[in-house]
């Protein structure tokens, strides 16, 4: 199949395995920003292979994982309205709240359907007006394209039943706030190829000369992988602290320029809380006060909103590389993906998800 | 089963037509027949090889191949 057997060629990937162990001096820390680079890898045992010559340090790239637990209890507050009709992709239905998830809510009778696009959403809206059409907006930049579309299409056609409740999250600033820990090991990254497919990498060669560290912008397929590692190798055991691009194919330097240009249109930089690790300054997105008319939040006000997560779950800790998911003392025992008690457990680009999924046995062995 | 990234996909664009001033495609996904509006990609046509989010086009990864003379 067309880009896909290509890259998973395993005369390639035992060349490109051999060429990382000759050229790695040392077992380099770097961290995969991306979720779906983090099961690529414990899917396909790339870490396993490159023992010794990289320590691979997975990153907070799950959105669903680090959407706040205060908007996950808001999404439930609102689609517990008698007159709404709430919308989400798929792998939010079962990240835990305070008081249960999604699929629940709609168990106990609130209308919640799972869409495969906002644009989804916006057809239910104008199928029903006489209902309010509620989207969960959440994401990184990848997605924020498509939800600044059904905002801007939503008020191009002067729809008044919908609405977004956003939790949107950028890449750069959590880069920042890891490297700004005194306690970070990391040296270098593999950067998330499609948040890069539609911002570029520009802001990343800011990042490579303000923390002297190299990136790659990488794929998702293990020769894309491997490449990426062997190439950011090449970068650390020269000292070099540059970005390059090994996802060509998708990514340039300055993304997709028309995808920008309509996110900044709908969407301003904002303070966000991230699920497990904290409030980073800039790193969300919100409405602009011209489209404000789309917010949820201001729409359904729903307060007494209180908090609680599990007393157990390491998942902050896992967000940001400090530990993995077999760390955890509850890790495939209490915690599994049929009763998570984090959202890295849930989310198809969860690091407990692809634990459990690739690894469970083996470690349970160990 | 293709693994990317599952939230983003790719596939081949079948034919391109003009809706309410969008341009939406009509995508094949492993055989699968998908509507992607296509406005944030310059000039796609039909044959050429697409990434899309949520129904969104994203990238072009590749131009339709010419045929050999």
């Amino acid at each position: 199949m067309k880009f896909v057997d290509e890259y998973r060629d395993p005369r390639l990937a035992r060349k490109l395995v051999s060429y990382i162990r000759r050229r790695s001096s040392r077992p380099w820390p770097i961290m995969e920003i991306c979720g779906g680079q983090t099961h690529t890898l414990i899917r396909y045992g790339i870490d396993e292979l490159l023992e010794g010559a990289v320590e691979l340090i997975h990153g907070p790239g799950c959105p669903v994982c680090v959407t706040p637990l205060e908007k996950i209890d808001r999404a439930l507050a609102i689609a517990s309205h008698e007159n709404v009709i709430f919308t989400t992709f798929g792998d939010m239905m079962r990240v835990p709240g305070s008081q249960g998830d999604l699929l629940s809510a709609k168990a106990r009778g609130a209308d919640v359907r799972m869409v495969y696009s906002p644009l989804d959403a916006l057809n239910l809206a104008r199928a029903h007006p006489e209902k309010e059409v509620v989207f969960f907006a959440v994401g990184f930049e990848t997605t924020a394209p498509a939800n600044a579309m059904a905002v801007w299409m939503a008020a191009q056609e002067g729809i008044s039943n919908f609405s977004v409740l956003v939790s949107h999250v950028l890449v750069p600033p959590a880069i920042r706030a890891l490297m700004d820990d005194p306690e970070t090991e990391i040296r270098g990254f593999i950067a998330p190829g499609h948040v890069c497919t539609v911002m570029g990498y520009v802001e990343y060669e800011a990042l490579a000369r303000e923390y002297n560290v190299p990136f790659v912008v990488a794929g998702f397929e293990p020769l894309d992988l491997l490449q990426g590692i062997a190439m950011l190798v090449d970068l650390l055991e020269e000292g070099r602290a540059e970005v390059q691009n090994q996802y060509t194919r998708s990514v340039c330097r300055e993304g997709n320029r028309h995808a920008r240009r309509l996110m900044e249109r709908v969407f301003e930089v904002t303070d966000m809380t991230w699920r497990g690790i904290g409030t980073i300054p800039a790193s969300g997105l919100k409405l602009r006060p011209e489209f404000e008319a789309y917010d949820a939040e201001k729409r359904f006000a729903v307060t007494d909103l209180s908090t609680q997560e599990s007393p157990v779950c390491i998942a902050g800790a896992i967000l940001q590389g400090k530990k993995k998911p077999p760390d955890c003392p509850v890790f495939a025992r209490e915690c599994t993906p049929e009763n998570p008690l984090g959202a890295p457990m849930v989310s198809s680009e969860g690091a407990c998800a692809a634990y459990y999924a690739f690894r469970r046995f083996k470690e349970a062995r160990a | 089963m293709v693994r990317q990234d599952e939230h983003v996909v790719e596939g081949v664009v079948l034919e391109v037509r003009e809706e309410e001033s969008h341009r939406v495609g009509v995508v094949s996904v492993r055989g699968a027949r998908v509507r992607v509006w296509l406005d944030l990609i310059e000039n796609v046509a039909p044959g050429d090889r697409i990434l899309f989010h949520g129904r969104i086009g994203l990238a072009l990864l590749e131009r339709k191949r010419k045929a050999e003379p």
